[in-house]
């Protein structure tokens, strides 16, 4: 049977559909260790894993794809890295706006931190014993393949890259800028991302998610180096976020 | 970054509130500016410090996919 990305699929790896039961569809990036407990965890984008932590269940596939509770649930959302945090008070300020707040409304709102990341870990859960998380991700033709090694995300200009994702699977695109700050739409509000990279190249509704590699080749391979996950789009653009604030911000690695 | 950068980014972060802004870059002495539509394009008033050279890349309106 011809591999299909929207399907439910029992050996789960990047480059497939997967979503939160609040959700559509998205792309899961793949398998990666918690740095806080070593769990192995599933990641996405935190608007694919949207929900609860500890409660809302991650689906595969996701609900638009047809996924739906208990039977394709696959995680529990863990965490995800918040957008748009405030910055720590110091405790000074902290007084004094615990005392007159109600007059310093603006000043005590305190400034936000920038975003650089939209992402998200579940613990893995199948519901069903059929399935199992493996390590790499799939190629349109289903073959799946583990890249070993992952780069930071920086210094990235001019270079190709390629990502997997649910709707327009493999796709290979050039680096336009490196260190971007862009305003990105979810529905009707925007939030600004600072150093994401820009890539000049194809993607589609459902691919938030896909992971990201600079490609080394002229063919996606496994010499090819995790460089960041894809959340955001416009026609023949895509946006990625750095690896390294997975790692950093997240706090997961990849594991291959 | 020259001394001025920091100024530089303020205005920056000032022109990417606009409707029809999408982003910008700074790559050395080149201001590369994304905007969402032609129009956009046509509207936008960015007069740079001296010694940088801007650019207007039209990439659409960044959506979370």
């Amino acid at each position: 049977m011809a591999f299909s990305r929207t399907d439910r699929v029992s050996k789960l790896a990047g480059g497939i559909s997967i979503g939160s039961e609040e959700i559509t569809a998205g792309t899961l990036t793949g398998r990666f260790i918690d740095k806080t407990d070593g769990q192995i965890v599933l990641v996405s984008n935190w608007h694919v894993f949207e929900g609860k932590p500890g409660e809302t269940k991650i689906l595969q596939p996701g609900p638009y794809d047809g996924g739906s509770a208990p039977n394709d649930m696959v995680g529990i959302l863990k965490r995800y890295v918040e957008l748009d945090r405030r910055k720590k008070m110091p405790w000074w300020k902290r007084i004094i706006c615990a005392l007159f707040g109600w007059f310093l409304e603006e000043w005590c709102l305190g400034s936000k931190e920038p975003n650089h990341l939209d992402a998200a870990c579940a613990e893995y859960v199948p519901a069903t014993e059929d399935r199992s998380l493996l390590p790499g991700i799939y190629l349109d033709d289903g073959t799946r393949i583990v890249p070993q090694e992952t780069v930071s995300g920086d210094g990235l200009d001019g270079k190709k890259v390629w990502k997997s994702g649910r709707t327009t699977g493999v796709t290979v695109g050039k680096v336009e800028v490196g260190s971007a700050k862009v305003k990105v739409w979810y529905g009707d509000r925007w939030v600004l991302f600072e150093d994401v990279v820009l890539v000049r190249g194809e993607c589609k509704g459902g691919d938030s998610g896909s992971p990201v590699f600079l490609m080394i080749g002229d063919e996606p391979s496994e010499n090819d180096k995790l460089c960041g996950i894809l959340f955001a789009g416009s026609p023949g653009f895509f946006v990625f976020c750095k690896y390294k604030y997975l790692e950093d911000e997240l706090k997961v690695s990849w594991a291959p | 970054m020259p001394c001025n950068g920091r100024k530089l980014k303020k205005q920056l972060d000032k022109l990417l509130k606009q409707d029809g802004v999408a982003g910008y870059a700074i790559q050395g002495n080149k201001i590369k500016i994304f905007v969402e539509t032609d129009d956009a394009a046509k509207a936008l008033k960015f007069i740079a410090a001296e010694g940088y050279e801007v650019e207007l890349i039209k990439t659409g309106k960044f959506e979370a996919l």
